[in-house]
């Protein structure tokens, strides 16, 4: 097949991907626009296969079979409430393959054929590896928090920032030496090892509630090593593929800190949620006042009576898997006459869109869900807010205490309507470590126990009302 | 001989993100149903 026929499929993935990613921004293109993306991976791949010059035939076949495979079966047997972790792991494997076909490309040209990489290829060699590395640890440890198979705290020693710093500095100096002379196969191996343990040093000092932030970074990451993995290559549609991900990736990676109101510089050197920094003895000094607590039946009597009702849901909600719950007894209140929204905070949950697939699996009409500014307005005229599993979001001390750590953070109005109800597990503060105000407002009530339990429980309550 | 066996990896690394990133999208966006699910 002639180069210039590999060329042309390449434009065409390419042209299918933007195509693609264009029809994922409304609902109900969405699906075909995946279905138009895996084309053009389609015909990227088989042009790949027809270039191919790496690896034989038979490895591929083998390799594509056992990932592809393990792929299927893991896409189609995690759970929802588990998306942000199978998003984490996809990423790190992203950054794996890139940085692997580096090295392979590297060995291939210096071993086999005893040859020299030459013009930009040694360069992109470099680019290729230390993202790929970053991105895979960077990612299994995002995977690690989110599993809570490790803790989710930041995790901060002295000098931190220090010996970061140092390896930052080892990495250039690595890379230089490798761009220098690109047959020393010793330095490539250094290179790798070291950005492997920068991408572990990097996120272990970042808490479990900036996990969304650091998955939207580590894609954009994943991303910018394929794309220089396309010059290695030399193959165009990676180049494509792999800088629109890279932009796609920075670009959600900016909303979700303006939705926070911070850098992404303080996300990632942050240590947000940390020990109390500073204060006197360093005791956590939270709000104090009475904390009303109810039982669905005392919610069910204000529910019913109630024109309109905001649910916001938060990662509790996931936790629970209190989303079909929640569609219930949406449900039974729309049958009442009263009107359901639901309101979504752009960093809820663990992942960008988080909440938004719980409520769709469970159902829920997408024209329901309501983004922040939108819905903000209307907290006022609303009678009852219904707080399920969320609180960094709805915290208003972000609004007023100049010394919160989430001061200056867009929230939910939630403390502005008539009636809010609060299910909560428990007293403990959320994720961020952080103490809420909204809890010991005269007109928050909250509800102890299972946000799924106390839904259902709730369901029952106003339709036997 | 390395560079296959890393090729190897790299390719079932790569593949598994392809086809689980697409399956697991299709997944989630079948989920989003609009107003009447009558």
């Amino acid at each position: 097949v002639s180069n210039t026929l590999i060329q042309l499929a390449y434009v065409l993935a390419a042209s299918l991907f933007i195509l693609g990613l264009r029809m994922l921004s409304s609902p109900k293109s969405a699906p075909r626009g995946n279905l138009t993306a895996a084309v053009g991976m389609l015909i990227a791949v088989v042009a790949t296969l027809v270039q191919s010059e790496v690896v034989d035939y038979r490895w591929i076949a083998a390799g594509a079979l056992v990932g592809g495979v393990a792929g299927a079966v893991a896409a189609l047997r995690i759970a929802m409430t588990a998306m942000p972790q199978m998003v984490a792991l996809l990423n790190g494997l992203g950054g794996a393959a890139s940085a692997l076909v580096a090295g392979a490309d590297l060995v291939a040209t210096v071993v086999d054929k005893n040859s020299v990489p030459e013009g930009i290829v040694p360069t992109a060699i470099v680019l290729s590896v230390l993202i790929g590395s970053v991105t895979l640890t960077g990612s299994l440890i995002a995977f690690a928090k989110l599993q809570e198979v490790m803790t989710t705290a930041p995790i901060t020693y002295p000098g931190q920032q220090v010996v970061n710093g140092l390896i930052g500095v080892g990495v250039i100096a690595l890379g230089v030496m490798l761009v220098l002379d690109p047959t020393e196969l010793m330095i490539f191996w250094a290179l790798m090892g070291i950005s492997l343990l920068l991408g572990i040093l990097l996120v272990i000092p970042i808490g479990g509630a900036d996990m969304p932030v650091v998955i939207s970074l580590l894609n954009s990451y994943s991303g910018l090593a394929a794309c220089a993995t396309g010059f290695v290559l030399d193959n165009g549609a990676l180049v494509v593929s792999g800088a629109l991900v890279g932009a796609a990736g920075i670009i959600l990676t900016k909303i979700m800190c303006d939705a926070m109101n911070r850098s992404l510089a303080n996300v990632l050197f942050g240590a947000f949620g940390a020990a109390p920094a500073g204060g006197s003895g360093g005791a956590v000094e939270g709000p104090q006042g009475n904390v009303k607590g109810y039982t669905p039946l005392d919610a069910a009597v204000i529910f019913s009576n109630a024109r309109s009702v905001i649910v916001v849901p938060g990662y509790g909600m996931a936790v629970a898997q209190a989303q079909h719950a929640v569609r219930e007894l949406s449900d039974t209140l729309e049958e009442k006459g009263i009107e359901v929204n639901f309101a979504i905070h752009p960093v809820a949950g663990r992942m960008p869109g988080h909440m938004n697939v719980l409520l769709a699996e469970a159902d829920i009409s997408y024209d329901k869900l309501i983004e922040m500014d939108e819905i903000n307005p209307t907290f006022a005229e609303t009678d009852v807010a219904l707080v399920l599993g969320a609180n960094d979001v709805v915290n208003p001390s972000a609004r007023t205490e100049k010394d919160s750590p989430i001061y200056g953070m867009p929230i939910l109005d939630v403390d502005r309507a008539r009636h809010v109800f609060v299910i909560k597990r428990s007293m403990n503060p959320g994720f961020a470590g952080i103490q809420n105000p909204l809890f010991f407002n005269d007109n928050t009530m909250m509800i102890f126990g299972d946000a799924k339990k106390v839904v259902i429980a709730l369901d029952q309550a106003v339709r036997n009302y | 001989m390395i560079a296959t066996g890393l090729g190897f990896v790299a390719t079932a690394f790569a593949t598994f993100n392809v086809i689980g990133g697409f399956l697991v999208t299709d997944r989630m966006l079948g989920m989003f149903k609009p107003k009447d699910r009558s």
